[in-house]
């Protein structure tokens, strides 16, 4: 559009420019014609019309060609301009123009010389001696018969005078024979006319040919009568009129007496006919044509040259010219499409080329502008499908992103695989709660990773689900990840497309071991509870029975079966004993007081139970590594004490013999975690036991009571912590416990 | 130009002038082979005014015809100030004479003149353009073959 506008702006500059143009050149043309006619007289004969129409024509013609020169050179300088700062287009301008000058200057030379040689051949042809003196000779032919005529007249003059002095005819006495005389001898002499003048100059006798009109022409002057008898000579006189000329010759008439002593004149007159003189005029016409332009042969030929030249160059400037508008012709298109194809390139489907031709070019430049109007139509469609696309796949970006938040947050882990069994996403969850890293399995075949027990599950599960048609199982399963039991609840679903095609299946894992132990440990209290309460209230019944019975019949039944009596008695009392301390262990665990939080110094705590146990078992060697830098946690320093008690209570009763006891106190600050690990080089743990060790009722010891670690467990998770069992290198048992330093 | 005498009738202000050499050899022969040739004697008089321009007060353009019959070998002059008759004479340089001579040109009448005023009289002579056969007129359009004219030459005077 905007090119458009600009086409239209650089059209009207064209014509404005055009039209001062005109309005310059008009001015010129007539000033020039006026200025030729006034300076170049062209001659009365041609009228004030025609001089000016001449005068415009040749202005025109000289105007034009300069225009052309200017034009041209004008071109030619702008094209050599262009061709050297390398203008699109210009290269081709430069070789079409070039081919036109070539094609045309050859022929336009040859024929300049073979025509200047042509010319100056033929003009020389036409002033050949041949005919110049052809012409010459026609011409004396002509002064010839003048000149005879005027012999003529004079001869017969001369004779007529001597007949007239010989037989005296001037004598007054025989002027009457003088008038017949010179009727016969004008006849005699086909003479026009005969006159014979006195001394006085008077006419004393005269003959007229009837048959020519005399009246044009005047009678003879009397001077020149007057010189012929000064002068006593022959005269010759040529008188002209319109139809021909009068040549008279006047001899004068002697004396017959008398020498030398003229008596009279006599005029005889001879007349020429106007067709004879007419084409005598035109032999001498002829003539002096032909001698005008033989004086004016150089100039003819130079002329001829110039106006050669003049017209060679018009037609090298013409085929010029004519380069130019016909490489504009090509080389403007190709420019244009250049130009419309590098603003293509750079994204402007916008560009559309005006030009208006009806050759093959126009059917280029339309198919062109076609296909970028079709350009950017599809643009604009593939612009509005990507806004689509960007718009949907933000969307499902943000459905991605929703989804991932969701897996990360979510507590169960997830794992998914594709048709082909490839995992594909493998949630943070899972990654912490399988150990794993999600790196390492995404991209490999569950086949590969699962061991054959688990293996044979999905894969019964997938290939069942064709025939039962079942998607969706859920099993608990118990794993062992590096030592630790893990109690897990799977859900395996199948996930199908809208055309149910089998995409591949998801697992949702969900840790059930701390629920179960929770679980378990509320049953536990509950019936530890429930056995208090029920078995406390019969012991003091039976061991106050058994007291009364052995106070009461134990003096008497001393002598007979007194023995038996006492141990049984006593035997009751103290199994009453032992089992009331076990009542009171239930009742204590399952009335375990809520922990009461605050500040404290866990070394201190650790320290002091470790003391206790130092000093008993000397066969023991106890080592406390602290660092200084643990900070201060909320404790129950009761509870924590206990805890420690029971540790290494257990470590102690793992230690047959001779044995090493660490307890260890550190911080990590990364994670502000205090952790304490308690390791002895006693029997150790087995890999079964360590997922019910902190079960209530679990013990490995005959005399253990199972509750001393079930207790543990329940106060290190009253203080937000955890405590893990492990494997101790080379032998023996590691309890590893995490608080929170949260102050 | 020479020979100007400037001089008065009883009634007319008179000029004779002579232009010498005014014929070249191309003229000759232009004028031997049958063109008219015309010379044209431009005489101004102008009234000298001290503070103001002068005053032109006559204008005369004079011309002289000569032309050459071949076939009767005679020169026809044509003289106005002398004689409306056309001259003959088959003397080329008495005919040449003639043409380049101005004799008792009247310039003006003697009564148009102011007693005491000073005049000027300007004179010049040029050839005119030979007449060509028409067409080598448009032949011939950027040549000029016989351009001739004097100078102005001024003889001043007081009435």
């Amino acid at each position: 559009m905007e090119r458009h506008v600009d086409t239209k702006n650089e059209d009207l500059k064209r014509r404005k420019r055009e039209i001062i143009i005109i309005c310059i050149i008009l001015p010129i043309i007539i000033l020039l014609t006026y200025l030729g006619t006034k300076v170049f007289d062209l001659g009365v004969e041609l009228p004030i019309a025609g001089n000016i129409l001449i005068f415009v024509l040749i202005n025109i013609n000289v105007i034009l060609l300069l225009l052309l020169l200017y034009l041209t050179m004008r071109n030619l300088v702008k094209l050599v301009f262009e061709r050297k700062k390398g203008v699109m287009g210009s290269g081709l301008r430069a070789k079409l123009v070039f081919a036109f000058v070539i094609l045309s200057l050859l022929p336009t030379i040859i024929i300049f010389f073979v025509s200047v040689q042509f010319i100056s051949l033929s003009i020389d042809y036409w002033f050949n001696l041949q005919i110049e003196q052809s012409l010459q000779k026609s011409l004396e032919v002509g002064q010839d018969y003048y000149k005879r005529v005027e012999d003529e007249a004079l001869a017969f003059g001369n004779s007529l005078s001597s007949l007239i002095t010989h037989e005296g005819y001037m004598l007054l006495s025989k002027e009457d024979k003088l008038g017949a005389f010179i009727e016969e001898k004008r006849k005699e002499y086909n003479l026009t006319a005969i006159q014979i003048f006195s001394s006085k100059l008077l006419p004393r006798a005269a003959s007229y040919d009837r048959s020519v009109d005399l009246r044009p022409f005047k009678d003879l002057s009397i001077d020149v009568l007057r010189k012929s008898f000064k002068d006593s000579t022959d005269i010759k006189v040529i008188e002209t009129s319109l139809h021909g000329d009068l040549v008279r010759g006047i001899v004068p008439i002697f004396s017959r007496t008398e020498t030398k002593a003229q008596v009279g004149a006599i005029v005889v007159a001879k007349f020429i006919p106007g067709v004879i003189l007419n084409r005598l005029a035109t032999i001498s016409k002829g003539l002096e044509g032909y001698k005008q332009l033989k004086m004016l042969k150089k100039p003819i030929k130079l002329t001829t040259l110039i106006f050669l030249s003049i017209v060679t160059l018009l037609v090298i400037f013409s085929a010029i010219w004519f380069g130019f508008y016909l490489s504009k012709g090509i080389t403007v298109p190709i420019e244009e499409l250049a130009k419309a194809t590098d603003r293509i390139a750079s994204g402007d489907y916008g560009f559309h080329i005006d030009l208006e031709s009806k050759d093959e070019m126009g059917v280029l430049v339309n198919s062109f502008n076609r296909m970028t109007k079709d350009l950017k139509e599809s643009k604009i469609k593939l612009e509005t499908v990507n806004k689509d696309l960007i718009k949907s796949s933000k969307e499902s970006e943000q459905r991605r992103i929703y989804t991932e938040t969701i897996l990360t947050n979510v507590a169960a882990g997830v794992i998914s695989a594709d048709s082909r069994g490839v995992i594909s996403i493998i949630n943070k969850s899972a990654e912490k709660m399988l150990n794993i890293s999600a790196k390492e399995i995404i991209g490999q075949n569950y086949k590969y990773i699962l061991g054959p027990k688990y293996h044979s599950i999905i894969s019964g599960f997938v290939e069942g689900k064709n025939r039962t048609r079942k998607e969706f199982i859920q099993r608990e399963i118990g794993i062992l990840i590096k030592g630790h039991y893990l109690k897990l609840l799977v859900s395996l679903n199948l996930l199908r497309d809208d055309r149910n095609n089998y995409l591949g299946l998801v697992a949702v894992f969900e840790n059930m071991t701390e629920l179960e132990k929770a679980q378990r440990m509320a049953a536990w209290r509950e019936v530890a509870r429930r056995i208090a309460h029920e078995v406390k209230n019969p012991l003091t019944p039976i061991q106050l029975s058994a007291q009364r019975l052995r106070r009461k019949y134990g003096e008497l039944l001393a002598k007979e079966n007194g023995r038996v009596f006492d141990e049984c008695t006593r035997l009751i009392i103290d199994n009453v004993e032992e089992l009331r301390v076990l009542v009171n262990e239930f009742s204590s665990f399952a009335r375990m007081p809520t922990s009461n939080p605050v500040p404290d110094n866990i070394k201190e705590i650790i320290r002091d139970a470790v003391l206790l146990y130092k000093d008993v078992h000397k066969n023991i060697t106890f080592n406390f590594i602290e660092n200084n830098d643990i900070p201060k946690l909320k404790l129950d320093r009761e509870q924590i004490k206990r805890v420690m008690i029971n540790l290494l209570d257990n470590a102690v009763a793992a230690i047959p013999d001779k044995g090493k006891i660490n307890i260890r106190l550190f911080y990590d600050k990364a994670l502000r975690i205090v952790r304490i690990e308690v390791v002895d080089t006693g029997s150790g743990i087995s890999n079964k036991d360590k997922g019910r060790l902190f079960e209530p009722y679990f013990s490995t010891k005959k005399s253990g009571t199972g509750l001393g670690l079930a207790i543990v467990s329940t106060i290190i998770t009253d203080h937000n912590g955890f405590i893990r069992v492990e494997d101790n290198k080379p032998h023996g048992t590691k309890f590893i416990i995490e608080l929170p330093a949260r102050v | 130009m020479s020979d100007i005498i400037v001089t008065n009738t009883r009634d007319h202000l008179l000029s004779y002038l002579n232009v010498r050499d005014c014929f070249t050899e191309e003229m000759d022969m232009a004028i031997m082979n049958g063109i008219s040739t015309k010379f044209t004697f431009i005489v101004k008089l102008y009234e000298i005014r001290s503070a103001w321009f002068d005053r032109k007060i006559a204008d005369i353009r004079l011309t002289h015809t000569i032309e050459y019959n071949t076939l009767k070998n005679e020169f026809s002059l044509l003289l106005p100030e002398q004689n409306k008759t056309k001259v003959k004479t088959k003397d080329f340089d008495g005919a040449k004479e003639l043409m380049a001579d101005v004799v008792a040109l009247k310039v003006i009448r003697l009564d148009k003149l102011k007693k005491g005023a000073q005049y000027q009289i300007r004179m010049k002579a040029e050839l005119d353009k030979i007449e060509l056969p028409f067409y080598l007129n448009y032949v011939l359009f950027f040549l000029s073959l016989w351009d001739f004219e004097t100078d102005w030459y001024s003889v001043e005077f007081r009435y």
